[in-house]
């Protein structure tokens, strides 16, 4: 009855951040991914937002509680606050804006500064459907992304392309890092549970595959 | 005597002697019987006294035999005493027991129900505090909301601050000479800010009334239904003047020296569909250009940015060119940046997969990117119209089909009045005056009254004419185009707004969701008459050199001429009929299989595109003949399109040839 109200119908709860330049289309990527909506007009947000999906993943409800972060300096002190307990993050940046993609080494810098040792971070290359005024090569992003084990995807919030694969990706592999991660401390906890637990992810396989999919034009 | 006496005294002693015998004799036998009865009775006493020893002996025993019980009746007695003792004790001991155990069961149940109590009692208040803590969220969040609202206003009002007088004449002034006046003012007061502007015609300055603009109107009305932005022709000439008139001048494309024809023929399609791309060699390009700033990085460790590779170059690497010359334009030298060839322009194929396959690269050079950049645009924006993402209005094709027109009006008058009133007064005046000029009362139009777009077509219309103007500047010649000062021209998201618009028409109603003109706008009122006078002297030389296809061209003007005259009919019919409804369309999506099937069919219809230009003239001269042309079937369009077409691709073909 009430468990409705409050949502209580799922396995895990991820917390994920939005992060990149302001005017990247991050706060479009959230209300396309969360409601499939898209808005011209969308103003700069301020502090932060917060929406929420459901999705399933290996047969598990995963709820996604994802914080759009306002790109502004201004608001800078803060968003970071917001980066606090999250399993997962993207950055995301403007292919038709160079200093968008040249701040992403900025936004990482700060997102392991203040996240967690081992959030699991997506790249992102949003408006996607400009590409007649590309300022960044999809080679050297991937390359980029690849060096720095980040899932990489070129989206386009507008045309709704490959925006939903983009978050399916980050929350699988938060996913599969946390299952792992369980096992490890269950075969850690028999002999001696205080064992140092360093699961480092290696995501280098998955933006190949990532790009496999979306060169696709699926929806 | 003495004998006598003496035997008389003998004879009565005798007598007296006998007579005591007898009676000793009597008393004799009864003695005997009496000693008999005695001896009698004492046998039987005997007896008696037999039986009483044997009685007394009885007793003895059995008084023996009971004291002897009498002992052990006592010893019972004590036994059953003690027994009895045991039993009330024992009794006492439970019904002690059962006391406590009652006692102690009691308890259990009171403390448990004590604990239920307590719990529930929690629960509640638990309860009571998650209601409070959403409350407290939900005022929260608004007042969040709020806050942010004002924020945005501040921004808002910090912004126009800047330019106070304008946006007082947009709330103010009334007539025209006021408004230039005011706007003057304002020009002096961002002289500061807005120092070195070159030219920029304002929002409200924009027409609303050019021809162009009821084809636009017709074009959105045909997209929805369109897969590609090519099917819309056959009902709106927008995309063909475009590309005749501001695309094909801009890019001329009959002189890319480096580009093949094959291409070249296909080239503009694929800009349509968006099949291209155009990308810096390297990323590191980008960082060259003209007003470009390095992002600041304030607080993020130096060491960290040399070591990532952002680009395939190492951070401060010049940036990378083509020895090639510009395919466009020929452009080789290499003095400047600005005339190396720094860019990429790629065409994809879309195979049947759905992938898409690099099919050419050309280089570019940094003066072909920006008009490239900015034709590409406008048909990204043509293509982003069916998304949805502007909510346009919905625009009908109001009776395509000729004869339809009288019953469709009386429908819509019927059914609609106030729609009619506003929007259809169109119907009346043809049904009234039989003219195929529009007539539009109210001057919807004209936006408002202070000639701020009111919907969210109008709104659309103006960002295309800002994207047809910057192209301009492009091929005037700019450097940049990323340090315009424009405005950000945006659809209404507020759907009750934009309809109380439509409704209260030309009563002068300002919205807050109107980005209010605070900068110059780059040449929106760009006269579309006049560039096609313009064009057609650059065409006319054309056509001079090109006699050789005079023939052909004679074919594709009659065809032409059909076209416009249908076309021009239903100008005057058709209506752009705002329902109030907004119909959320979903993202374009070209089925792959129809695109590889009209491949052919395409590429022959952009080679009639590219050599259009012929066709201007005759163009010219029946936008004028519209207003006496009469009805025709519709139908024979498609056959005639594709004719022509056929026609062009073959002189096209036969050019290459010669």
């Amino acid at each position: 009855m009430q468990g409705e109200d409050y949502g209580y119908d799922y396995d895990f709860l991820f917390k994920i951040v939005l992060i990149g330049d302001s005017g990247v289309g991050k706060s479009n990527l959230l209300s396309r991914f969360t409601a499939n909506e898209f808005n011209l007009d969308s103003k700069t947000t301020i502090g932060v937002e917060f929406a929420t999906r459901t999705i399933e993943v290996e047969g598990k409800k995963i709820k996604a509680q994802i914080w759009d972060t306002a790109g502004q300096e201004r608001y800078r002190a803060i968003t970071t606050a917001y980066y606090r307990a999250a399993v997962g993050a993207l950055i995301v940046y403007d292919i038709t804006k160079s200093s968008s993609y040249e701040n992403c080494n900025h936004w990482l810098a700060e997102l392991k500064q203040n996240a967690d040792e081992n959030v699991a971070v997506g790249l992102i290359g949003n408006k996607s459907d400009l590409d007649h005024k590309r300022a960044v090569p999809t080679d050297e992003a991937r390359n980029y992304a690849q060096e720095n084990q980040l899932l990489f995807t070129e989206t386009s919030a507008l045309n709704a392309d490959n925006v939903d694969e983009a978050f399916r990706a980050l929350i699988t592999a938060i996913y599969q890092m946390i299952s792992k991660n369980q096992l490890d401390l269950n075969d850690a906890s028999g002999n001696n549970a205080n064992a140092p637990k360093g699961p480092t992810i290696s995501l280098t396989p998955a933006p190949n595959e990532k790009h496999k999919k979306s060169t696709n034009n699926c929806c | 005597m003495a004998d006598q006496e003496e035997s008389k005294r003998i004879s009565l002693q005798v007598t007296s002697l006998s007579t005591q015998l007898i009676e000793s004799i009597d008393k004799q036998s009864q003695l005997e019987e009496q000693l008999l009865v005695a001896k009698k009775t004492i046998s039987t006493q005997q007896n008696i006294a037999n039986s009483y020893n044997e009685l007394k002996q009885e007793l003895q025993s059995l008084k023996l035999q009971y004291e002897t019980d009498k002992t052990k009746f006592k010893k019972q007695e004590e036994i059953c005493a003690d027994a009895e003792k045991k039993v009330a004790t024992l009794n006492q001991e439970i019904e002690d027991l059962t006391a406590s155990l009652f006692d102690e069961a009691n308890n259990m149940v009171a403390d448990a129900r004590k604990e239920q109590n307590a719990v529930e009692i929690l629960n509640s208040k638990l309860k009571e505090q998650l209601k409070e803590k959403d409350l407290l969220l939900d005022t929260l969040s608004m007042q969040l909301k709020n806050l942010k609202n004002v924020l945005y206003k501040f921004e808002n009002d910090f912004n126009s601050s800047k330019n106070v007088s304008l946006s007082d004449s947009a709330t103010s002034s009334t007539t025209s000479i006021d408004r230039s006046t005011t706007n003057l003012t304002s020009v002096n007061d961002n002289s500061l800010s807005f120092q070195g502007v070159l030219f920029s015609p304002l929002l409200h300055s924009l027409r609303y009334d050019v021809p162009l603009y009821t084809e636009y109107l017709k074009f959105l009305a045909v997209l929805p239904q369109c897969e590609n932005l090519q099917q819309t022709t056959s009902e709106s000439k927008l995309l063909r003047r475009l590309i005749n008139y501001e695309i094909s001048p801009v890019l001329r494309l009959d002189n890319a020296s480096g580009v093949g024809w094959l291409v070249k023929r296909n080239l503009m399609n694929l800009m349509m569909e968006g099949l291209v791309s155009i990308e810096p060699i390297s990323g590191i390009n980008e960082t060259y250009r003209t007003g470009y700033s390095s992002p600041s990085i304030p607080d993020s460790p130096e060491v960290e940015n040399k070591d990532s590779h952002l680009f395939s170059r190492p951070v401060n690497s010049p940036p990378v060119a083509m020895v090639e010359p510009c395919a466009f334009c020929g452009e080789n030298r290499n003095d400047i940046l600005e005339h190396g060839r720094l860019y990429i322009f790629k065409t994809y194929q879309k195979l049947e997969n759905g992938k898409n396959e690099l099919t050419n690269q050309f280089p570019v050079c940094h003066y072909c990117l920006l008009k490239l950049r900015q034709v590409c645009e406008i048909f990204a924006f043509l293509r982003s119209l069916r998304s949805g993402a502007w909510h346009l209005e919905k625009v009908a094709l109001a009776s395509i089909h000729q004869g339809k027109v009288n019953a469709y009006s009386e429908v819509t008058k019927a059914s609609r009045p106030k729609m009619k009133s506003k929007r259809l007064s169109i119907f009346q005046g043809l049904k009234q005056s039989q003219s195929s000029t529009p007539i539009i009362e109210n001057g919807p139009q004209f936006a408002d009254k202070n000639g701020l777009p009111t919907t969210n077509i109008q709104r659309s219309w103006a960002r295309l004419s800002q994207l047809r103007a910057s192209l301009q500047w492009s091929h005037i010649g700019v450097w940049s185009l990323d340090e315009s000062v424009a405005t950000d021209i945006a659809p209404s998201t507020d759907i009750s707004k934009a309809k109380s618009f439509e409704e209260e028409q030309g009563l002068g109603i300002a919205s807050n969701n109107i980005p209010v003109p605070i900068t110059h706008e780059e040449d929106e009122t760009f006269d579309f008459e006049a560039d096609t006078a313009n064009s057609i002297s650059v065409d006319e030389t054309v056509n001079g050199i090109r006699h050789t296809d005079q023939s052909s061209d004679d074919i594709g003007d009659h065809n032409e001429k059909t076209n416009e005259k249908t076309a021009t009919d239903l100008q005057g019919k058709n209506e752009e009929k705002k329902s109030k409804k907004i119909e959320p369309q979903h993202s374009r999506q070209p089925s792959q299989s129809s695109t590889v099937l009209n491949d052919n069919k395409e590429s022959a219809e952009s080679a009639h595109d590219t050599h259009a230009s012929s066709e201007e003239p005759s163009d010219l001269l029946e936008t004028y003949q519209d207003l006496s042309a009469d009805l025709e079937p519709e139908s024979e369009k498609p056959e005639n399109l594709d004719n022509s077409d056929e026609e062009d691709s073959f002189n096209d073909a036969k050019d290459v040839v010669n």
